[in-house]
């Protein structure tokens, strides 16, 4: 699974026609190898005055460190703009960002939550990412993992199966998750919790600071990476 | 990759969130959702949401393969999923004939053909010239000097590049139409041509 990280630009000046965005993740500390092989996209044009672009761009959990050889969750980000502009072209300088991860937990006290994940997103609301949050008393390799809940074909007999499990488990049952973003930028932030199990208390909401909401908006908790 | 706009229409209100969940496999092959992504879909005003999705121009070298996709949809009523669509990602051939040797490269601009224009997702693909192997998909070539490989090439030079899509869609497309590397550098230019703002198109 990935992450999603919108990436915008705000044309300066008259006559461009395209802005494409180069970039390229390492290990930390390594630096690209630009004729190796790296991604480009173009930017989708917004209009306005000044006119706006932005690409979303679907980021890694972790990459493969060579050097090491192991995969890394921690890593740099490289990239730079080309700007096709009155027929010509020219690039912005190249920018490094280091991606860094953050884990979150959450304390169920009650044994109310059968399903839960964090919601979250870089900056604003413009690119949300569902991370499945789970108890790390529920075997990894479990059918009832969090993760397989989406492409679970039975969704009741999951959520039966995963309540029993839950419920088998000490209180308090302590969900865990990750996400990501770049150091020094801003995550926004809710849980959206539902217990699914039994079938008349079936209930979920989108929890911020302020209690239950819809999900996005202004009631989300902030973390400054 | 090539960025594929997906779209969900509300059925009813107040529907609070929608995901799509995608993969892709070889043809013919079923969906492995332990590598699927998710998604979560952007309302757009009104009842359509939509999100791009990151496909790659290639699955196990092949430049056609199978897409799959389903909604998971969270609504007052509970939780629904769809049934999993399977689509065919095909690749076709868009070429640019250059009868007098003006330009040194050509790349593509295109993205498949959308109910309003500002839902286009705009991809790139550089060409490669016959005679010439020089080819660096999804971006336009460096500043470089293959203007004399070029002209040693006989006319017309026929430049090639491939665009992708759902099969049975269409797709718009234009040419970025580069000369580079001339011996007056101020006689460099580059243009795109887009037909007139219609663009071209072709069935996939």
């Amino acid at each position: 699974m990935s992450w999603y990280y919108p990436k915008g630009w705000t044309d300066q000046d008259d006559g461009i026609e395209q802005v494409l965005i180069h970039y390229a993740c390492t290990p930390p500390g390594q630096w690209p190898d630009w004729s190796w092989g790296h991604d480009t996209r173009v930017l989708q044009d917004f209009g306005g005055f000044p006119r706006r672009r932005l690409k979303v761009l679907r980021m890694p959990r972790e990459i493969w460190d060579m050097e090491n050889g192991w995969p890394t969750p921690e890593y740099r980000f490289h990239y730079y703009f080309e700007v096709y502009q009155h027929g010509d072209r020219w690039t912005t300088d190249l920018f490094t960002e280091d991606i860094v991860y953050r884990d979150l937990e959450y304390a169920d006290t009650s044994g109310w939550v059968t399903n839960i994940c964090i919601y979250y997103a870089v900056g604003d609301w413009t690119a949300p990412v569902y991370s499945p949050m789970e108890e790390p008393r529920i075997p990894a390799d479990s059918e009832f993992a969090a993760t397989r809940y989406y492409s679970y074909q039975d969704k009741d007999r999951f959520h039966h199966e995963k309540y029993q499990m839950l419920y088998g488990l000490d209180l308090p049952h302590r969900f865990i998750s990750r996400m990501w973003g770049p150091r020094g930028g801003t995550l926004v932030q809710q849980y959206h919790i539902g217990r699914m199990y039994p079938p008349e208390e079936k209930s979920e909401t989108w929890l911020g600071p302020n209690g239950p909401s819809a999900p996005g908006g202004d009631n989300c908790w902030v973390h400054h990476l | 990759m090539f960025g594929l706009r997906k779209s969900f229409v509300d059925p009813e209100p107040g529907i609070a969130m929608v995901q799509i969940h995608y993969t892709w496999s070889p043809r013919g092959e079923p969906p492995d959702w332990a590598g699927g992504d998710e998604m979560v879909l952007a309302p757009q005003g009104g009842p359509l949401r939509t999100a791009v999705l990151d496909v790659p121009r290639t699955v196990e070298g092949a430049p056609e393969f199978a897409l799959h996709h389903f909604f998971f949809v969270v609504s007052a009523q509970g939780r629904t999923s769809s049934p999993v669509f399977t689509e065919d990602i095909v690749a076709r051939e868009v070429t640019y004939e250059d009868t007098a040797g003006a330009y040194t490269s050509v790349g593509i601009v295109w993205s498949a053909v959308e109910p309003a224009p500002d839902l286009g997702v705009p991809n790139y693909t550089s060409t490669a010239m016959d005679g010439l192997s020089f080819e660096s998909p999804g971006t336009a070539p460096d500043d470089g000097s293959i203007y004399e490989f070029v002209r040693a090439q006989p006319l017309p030079h026929v430049f090639r590049g491939m665009v992708w899509g759902v099969r049975g869609t269409r797709i718009s497309y234009g040419y970025h139409l580069i000369s580079n590397g001339q011996p007056d550098p101020a006689a460099n230019t580059e243009t795109w041509d887009d037909n007139g703002g219609a663009g071209w198109t072709l069935q996939l």
